[in-house]
């Protein structure tokens, strides 16, 4: 009962479910705002969906057909969606259980450890629904309408959609409980946390490529896969073996199917009791002392006097500010950087260890393509810069502190430019990566490598600016937990589709320039000076409105 | 010093009105205590004054400059003390000083001084160097009052200063207004502790539902009243109905 009651409590506080009603009946404007925006980001996606993703389930379907094993659609979507959960899980679990505001309201109270680890455990669920269901769904209902399956499919098809997300985000809640535990250590848990996160993922690819490693390469071993009952579709099993169950519930039929159905419950609800049993011993262990100070130092006064008497500009103490902020907070380190961790890795895992693309590298990287490459070089840097929420959510980072933006006596406009040095520092983090793909793939001339790393950050500034402008158009202050600030924040959406429509601005200016025959440094040039220009048009737009925004912005 | 003229903001489009037409002025070298009951409107005030909201109608003019129009002047001379310091966790409380002290460009040698100062005044010397998010609340309202202070404010502005901090830091506090005053400058300040606003104010100001119902010294506050009681009595008198 009480278990309920901080359910509804956690899944109100977790969507603004009163606060919704109560601008439904005070604000409406600010209520269709909102509709209006979600709107938007929903519209644009929908073309990308149903031309690419429906398309993509609905091929998938027919192939298996083709081979006699039309459930690969269901298995593959199963494992696909239980490995999305999985990893977006990891932040969404660390920051609900660990970083929410109200854990000094919850732990005082009278419930159980477990018992605010079950209803954090809720909210993370609901969350997850919302990309479990349009990943899944179609593939139940592809499947379903196709293979002319009745009602009972449908609905036992709607119970195993949700349960998808159960067991992954029970595999996650317990590895952070007892990551948070043995990371509970004093001033460095934050740096170790950050370094449990970012390995747990790079775990997790390094498992997949393995597996994918592990499979049988010679051809008459790969005809059995498709020849045999199931073969194809316990092969991609191998990653996530409890879809195989679920994709068995639904597909295979009387008794089989109810057995393995019963088989994916048990598997989930003991995820569940696991999570509740490490959650009854494990939750406070990590969260306690998270906050108490470390046994003081003696304090030297000579070090303190060097400290204080560091002086910086208002400019480059913005920055500093910032970066240092983000250093320090574990949800932001790991949303900003971890992905300049992650993606190549994700990236180098399998050119590292498959063969199979070693043919389309030598090819691509052809002295007759030194060029095409060059650009890919600077667009990998680019992208990467618009892969980092930092400065699509660097309004937003500021949550309740942003009173100190606006009363310190420092232009709006040099606030700015702190925000905007400190984003471009992030993205010359990627630089290092651009300079071990050279090492070890593209081998880039010294020269060229100097071109593609000037060109890429050049294609950084229109991500950067566009994405602060729309965070300092609408920032989303009033969060109680830093995940909300950086991942839950629609502006990080739209700061991305910001940079999508410059880089593909640049793209159609590329590709024209290329069709009408210029020599390639000037395209290079071309480049850089359209990306200064589109990132300087943002920036413009911001010196604008800047005086005003810091004034009406209400700090919450 | 401060000059409120004609000042009414509301909130809900006009449903809630929080401070209505509201006029006062503050002479340099005064301690002017602002009270009233929850809700009055003297965070909406004082939010105001330095800039976090801004008025329906009405001028703010402190130190001879209009907080609309020119705010970067009123924010160079004035310091604010929220009632919640909600400051940098992930800060040191060294690093959230020198912050403050880059963005109002204090003087290299000024700054060394002065955080050497008022770190021994608020007894914060030793937990400098750790992170803000260890601090208990009096700690952190005590970075924040250190960090308003680098700078010497023409105008002090603290909306309930005094919670949270322990009585001798509070007793310092109070010391260190009078100081500041002494010196010419101005301090403005919210509190619901009617004591220490008897004792240390040159003028109080009482304020409840946005109208500014009483203001003057206390010897006017009586007078106004028409009441020979303590401030305590003379404000439940006035925010009685």
């Amino acid at each position: 009962m009480r278990l309920w009651t901080l359910i509804k409590q956690q899944l109100n506080v977790a969507f603004s479910l009163s606060a919704l009603r109560w601008y439904a009946r005070h604000d409406r404007k600010k209520i269709a705002g909102g509709i209006a925006i979600a709107a938007v980001v929903i519209a644009s996606l929908v073309p990308l969906y149903f031309s690419v993703y429906l398309k993509f389930l609905e091929a998938v379907f027919f192939a298996g057909l083709n081979i006699g094993q039309p459930e690969i659609l269901l298995t593959l979507t199963l494992v696909f969606t239980s490995f999305v959960v999985f990893f977006i899980g990891i932040a969404f679990v660390m920051s609900t259980f660990y970083f929410s505001r109200d854990l000094s309201l919850l732990v005082p109270l009278p419930v159980t450890p477990g018992e605010i680890v079950g209803a954090k455990f809720a909210v993370v669920l609901v969350q997850e629904y919302l990309l479990v269901v349009p990943l899944l769904l179609p593939a139940i209902i592809i499947y379903g309408l196709h293979m002319g399956a009745g009602i009972a499919f449908f609905l036992a098809g709607l119970v195993v959609l949700l349960l998808v997300p159960v067991l992954p985000l029970a595999v996650v809640s317990a590895v952070t409980l007892l990551l948070m535990r043995v990371t509970n250590l004093g001033r460095y848990k934050d740096f170790l946390r950050l370094v449990g996160m970012v390995l747990l993922v790079v775990f997790l690819l390094g498992i997949n490529v393995l597996v994918t490693k592990l499979a049988p390469m010679a051809q008459e071993e790969m005809l059995a896969l498709l020849l045999e009952e199931e073969g194809l579709t316990r092969f991609i099993a191998r990653l996530f073996p409890p879809a195989l169950l679920a994709a068995r519930a639904l597909t295979a039929g009387g008794a089989a199917s109810v057995l393995n159905f019963l088989g994916y419950l048990a598997l989930n609800l003991a995820g569940v009791a696991l999570t509740k049993f490490l959650g009854e011993r494990l939750f406070y262990r990590g969260l306690i002392g998270g906050e108490e100070v470390s046994a003081r130092k003696s304090v030297s006064l000579s070090r303190l006097e060097r400290k204080m008497a560091k002086v910086s500009s208002p400019a480059a103490a913005i920055a500093a500010r910032e970066i240092k902020l983000l250093v320090r907070t574990p949800i932001y380190l790991f949303n900003s950087i971890g992905i300049l961790v992650i993606v190549p890795v994700a990236l180098l895992l399998p050119l590292l260890m498959g063969d199979a693309v070693d043919p389309l590298l030598a090819i691509f990287l052809q002295p007759g393509n030194r060029f095409f490459v060059n650009l890919a070089g600077a667009a990998f840097i680019a992208i990467m810069g618009a892969f980092t929420p930092a400065s699509s959510s660097s309004f937003s980072r500021e949550g309740k502190q942003f009173w100190l933006s606006q009363v310190i006596p420092v232009p709006p406009a040099v606030q700015i430019r702190g925000k905007i040095l400190y984003s471009l520092l992030l993205c010359l983090l990627a630089v290092p990566l651009v300079i071990l793909l050279s090492v070890f793939f593209t081998k880039w001339s010294p020269l060229e490598l100097l071109l593609v790393i000037v060109l890429g950050l050049c294609g950084c500034l229109p991500p950067v600016t566009s994405s602060l402008l729309i965070d300092l158009l609408r920032p989303y202050l009033d969060w109680d937990n830093p995940q909300r600030a950086i991942k839950q924040n629609m502006n990080v959406v739209l700061g991305m589709a910001a940079a999508a429509l410059c880089f593909w601005l640049l793209y159609l200016l590329g590709k024209y320039l290329y069709g009408a025959g210029l020599p390639e440094y000037r395209i290079y040039a071309a480049l850089a000076i359209a990306a200064l220009l589109l990132g300087y048009i943002p920036y413009l737009v911001m010196l604008q409105i800047a005086d005003r925004r810091y004034r009406d912005i209400v700090s919450p | 010093m401060i000059e409120i003229r004609g000042v009414s903001k509301s909130y809900n489009n006009g449903a809630v009105k929080a401070v209505d037409n509201l006029s006062l002025s503050v002479r340099p070298g005064e301690i002017f205590g602002f009270l009233g009951p929850n809700g009055a409107g003297k965070t909406t005030t004082i939010k105001m004054m330095v800039g976090l909201l801004q008025s329906d109608s009405g001028s703010i003019v402190i130190n001879g400059h209009d907080v609309a129009k020119e705010p970067l002047k009123v924010k160079a001379s004035i310091s604010y003390v929220p009632d919640y310091p909600e400051v940098y966790e992930k800060l040191t409380g060294l690093e959230y000083l020198t912050f403050l002290a880059d963005m109002y460009r204090v003087p290299q040698a000024v700054r060394l001084a002065r955080m050497k100062r008022f770190l021994k005044l608020f007894d914060m010397t030793d937990a400098v160097e750790d992170l803000i998010q260890s601090y208990s609340h009096g700690m952190r309202q005590k970075i924040v009052l250190i960090g308003a202070l680098l700078h010497e404010p023409e105008v002090f502005i603290l909306d309930e200063p005094m919670v949270g901090l322990d009585p001798r830091s509070a007793h310092n506090l109070k010391e260190y207004m009078r100081e500041h005053c002494d010196r010419g400058k101005t301090v403005f300040f919210s509190t619901h502790v009617l004591e220490v606003a008897e004792k240390l104010c040159d003028r109080i100001g009482i304020i409840s539902r946005g109208r500014l119902i009483a203001c003057g010294t206390m010897a006017e506050l009586k007078e106004q009243a028409k009441s020979t009681g303590s401030l305590e009595q003379i404000f439940l008198e006035l925010t009685e109905s």
